[in-house]
């Protein structure tokens, strides 16, 4: 079953092309990987797909709406989250609260409600309290849960954006660059927890990613981007045999 | 005994004005150089209903708060879209449209001649128990999700939205809450004075409301409630040093900035649990002993 639908979007920055005519096909359960050299449009599409900027032209489809020119937190409602390349954590918030935000939309109560502080009120928090502690022990940062962002390792921090994307119970995930900054033995990790996100919350995760191990391991679907137009779709196995590819992707890391 | 009131009566007003511009400024971000237009507007208003048009007091005070948040709506919501900094200079321009207003219809507000005869009505009890009613909303609003979603969107606005927080929506809430508590303690302000003039409340006090506000603390709001009873009993308090009075609190702010970023207070909050938690430790260090 088809949950999202990317039809030939652009977005130009000043003459820049940074993404042309760039269209794709995720299933409701796939995992897939969006892959390409730096400045391909990789992190540009992803905004694109959740709001963050909108399209210049193309169309945009999640499920049965067409999320085209709506802003980001109406996607994110509709159940798509995501996650930063450059972390972009709340530090002011303590780690459950950061974790927290995601979910505030779901509340419904009012700001007459939370003025004279309701025994509704109260009830609520103490739930979304115990939602988000799950999801903090979830991804084994219960123990941080009172401490600020700031005082985390950047391991843990990438982590604590997933357990904040997640927190919503979306539909599809977004990952952008999860990798990035890890060390080999965090990375097996961070594949592992995507993999069993995925079979348990039986979501549809889209990841942006360099590193190759990753992708080729848990992705089954592979979408490879350079100057913003989409060279190359297939399984893992049929893009590492693909000849654009090499050239313009793995081509660079051999030079390496 | 009746000036120590009176300078009981002042603080708690503008320890009002300060936890105003707390929700906005420290909570959400938003600088506002024209708050002290809400303030005026709420004065006038409940000054006007009173005197010219012989309303009740209690009506008097809706009527202040209702008209302060139109006039929050009316510059909110084109300019709560823009950036930070052109919000601050809008809201500047604001407040010095609100005092020319001011001015412009003397026939109605007595313009630069002030107001006067407003009745004597805000004895220190109403101020009192409004000052407290205020600190508890703010409190409470802080620990719940409003809070949580004005520090979100204080630290990242982007991500705040891509976390499915209306941003836009949320600010204009922020600020016509932040109108209302201002134009409440305005009102009650000219009931306190009797007497009102256009400049009442320039930008320079507005700014002055932010300044306490950092240096209590932004994540705070015993430190804004704590710093604003401070300087202003002590501006009141500490009249007979003059000009002294200024240079120690400007070198006192400054050595607090410089020294401690986060403000006196940091992110430390007075709660009951806090003084639970100073009680339940005692035993255990008996125990130890």
């Amino acid at each position: 079953m088809e949950l999202l639908r990317v039809d030939s979007i652009s977005k130009n920055f000043g003459g820049v092309a940074a993404v042309a005519d760039f269209s794709m096909s995720q299933g409701a359960a796939e995992i897939s990987a969006i892959i390409g050299p730096n400045g391909a449009g990789k992190t540009t599409t992803f905004n694109l797909i959740s709001g963050v900027q909108t399209v210049d032209k193309g169309s945009l489809r999640f499920g049965q709406s067409d999320i085209t020119r709506l802003p980001s937190h109406r996607i994110q409602a509709l159940g798509v989250s995501r996650t930063f390349q450059n972390i972009r954590l709340f530090d002011g918030l303590s780690v459950v609260d950061n974790v927290k935000i995601s979910y505030t939309p779901q509340l419904g109560y009012s700001v007459l409600d939370e003025l004279l502080s309701t025994p509704r009120v109260r009830r609520k928090e103490r739930l979304i309290e115990e939602r988000a502690m799950e999801q903090l022990a979830f991804l084994g940062l219960a123990e941080h849960a009172k401490k600020k962002p700031k005082s985390l390792s950047y391991g843990l921090r990438r982590r604590l954006e997933l357990a904040r994307a997640l927190m919503p119970e979306p539909r599809l995930l977004l990952l952008d660059e999860p990798a990035a900054g890890l060390n080999a033995a965090e990375i097996r990790e961070l594949m592992s927890t995507i993999e069993h996100i995925h079979r348990e919350k039986n979501l549809s995760v889209i990841v942006v990613e360099h590193h190759m191990e990753l992708v080729m391991n848990i992705c089954t679907r592979i979408h490879v981007m350079d100057f913003g137009r989409k060279i190359a779709e297939g399984t893992p196995q049929e893009i590492t045999r693909n000849e654009k590819v090499l050239q313009a992707y793995l081509g660079d890391m051999g030079d390496v | 005994m009746v000036f120590y009131a009176k300078v009981l009566e002042t603080t708690l007003l503008f320890t009002m004005f300060v936890l105003s511009v707390y929700m906005l400024s420290g909570l959400t971000g938003l600088f506002s150089l024209g708050h002290g237009a809400f303030i005026t507007i709420g004065a006038y208003t409940a000054g006007l209903a009173t005197t010219r048009f012989g309303l009740p007091i209690w009506l008097s005070l809706i009527l202040a708060v209702v008209v302060g948040m139109i006039g929050g709506l009316i510059i909110g919501a084109p300019t709560l879209k823009l950036r930070r900094d052109y919000f601050l200079l809008v809201t500047f321009g604001f407040g010095e449209m609100v005092r020319a207003l001011l001015l412009w219809t003397a026939q109605l507000t007595g313009g630069a001649m002030g107001l006067a005869g407003i009745p004597y009505a805000a004895e220190l009890p109403l101020i009192a128990v409004s000052t407290l009613v205020v600190v508890l909303f703010v409190a409470n609003l802080k620990k719940t999700a409003f809070g949580r979603t004005c520090i979100a969107i204080r630290d990242d606005e982007l991500a705040a939205q891509a976390m499915g927080v209306n941003v836009y929506a949320h600010k204009i809430k922020v600020f016509l809450l932040s109108a209302a508590i201002a134009s409440y303690g305005g009102a009650l302000l000219a009931f306190n004075m009797s007497f009102i003039e256009p400049n009442l409340f320039n930008w320079l006090e507005s700014a002055k409301l932010i300044v306490i506000i950092f240096v209590g603390g932004i994540n705070s709001v015993t430190g804004a409630l704590i710093t604003g009873i401070f300087y202003y009993s002590f501006g009141e308090l500490f009249r007979f040093a003059h000009v002294w009075r200024d240079v120690i609190l400007g070198l006192l702010v400054i050595l607090v900035i410089v020294f401690r970023a986060q403000g006196v207070f940091g992110s430390w909050e007075f709660s009951p649990a806090w003084i639970r938690s100073r009680f339940h430790r005692r035993p255990a260090r008996n125990q130890e002993a």
